[in-house]
């Protein structure tokens, strides 16, 4: 599937043959000037030219990136550090060796 | 340092041609103006980039002339596919007679092809407009 890039004005600025093409065009545009986010749309497009489906906005496809960062790539959450640190079955036990060993000293 | 010389990136033509209206010619054009009486929303939308004050993306970078061009259809069907597609382009259809002697000019990509760059001043264009119907 080909894929025009146009501006919010109605102008073509770019053609993809490909959708991965065209979200990547997309990003780049974003990555240059992220207040156009909104601005710039991917529209796919028959052999023609001719549209044929819903445009895909500048700012979906950054969105469109970031979900499908595989998790190892992903910074881990502040839930993650949370769950960790107070996690009982990790804390208690070590307190508790803690504890014996002052005690015996 | 200057550059020396560039490589088109993929998916760019190596050409571009441009020829001028020496023919009546007929293209259709998005707009959010709702009639041919609506002159400062067809002029608006008879803009290109360049006039927006739009910075060059992509293809205008290399074709600069392409950021002075504004998107045509050569049929109706096409720029309603335009417009139900993006909505943010227009609401309404323009149907654009181009008369020779105005100093219009379109590109002549593949044969194909149903979008059309036009060049001209917005106000020319203006007096080509033959009719505006919802998208």
């Amino acid at each position: 599937m080909n894929y025009g890039i146009f501006s919010s004005a109605g102008n073509l600025i770019a053609w993809c043959d490909s959708q991965d093409a065209a979200l990547n065009a997309l990003r780049e545009l974003v990555d240059e000037e992220p207040e156009a986010a909104d601005e710039v749309a991917a529209i796919p497009v028959t052999e023609t030219g001719r549209p044929c489906g819903e445009a895909i906005l500048g700012s979906a496809a950054v969105e469109h990136a970031t979900a499908v960062r595989s998790p190892h790539q992903t910074p881990p959450s502040a839930a993650f550090y949370n769950l960790t640190v107070f996690d009982s079955d990790t804390v208690l036990p070590a307190a508790f060796s803690c504890t014996v060993i002052l005690t015996f000293l | 340092m200057p550059l020396t010389s560039i490589s088109l990136p993929e998916g760019v033509p190596s050409e571009l041609v441009v020829e001028p209206v020496l023919e009546p010619r007929v293209v259709f054009r998005v707009t959010f103006a709702t009639s041919r009486h609506d002159r400062e929303a067809l002029l608006r939308s008879l803009t290109s980039n360049y006039e927006l004050q739009q910075r060059p993306r992509k293809i205008e970078k290399i074709y600069s002339v392409l950021h002075f061009a504004i998107s045509t259809w050569t049929s109706e069907e096409a720029a309603h596919a335009n417009a139900n597609a993006w909505p943010k382009n227009g609401d309404h259809i323009a149907h654009v007679d181009l008369l020779p002697g105005l100093g219009i000019c379109l590109d002549r990509p593949w044969e194909s092809s149903e979008h059309r760059s036009l060049w001209a001043a917005p106000d020319q264009v203006l007096r080509c407009v033959a009719d505006i119907r919802n998208a």
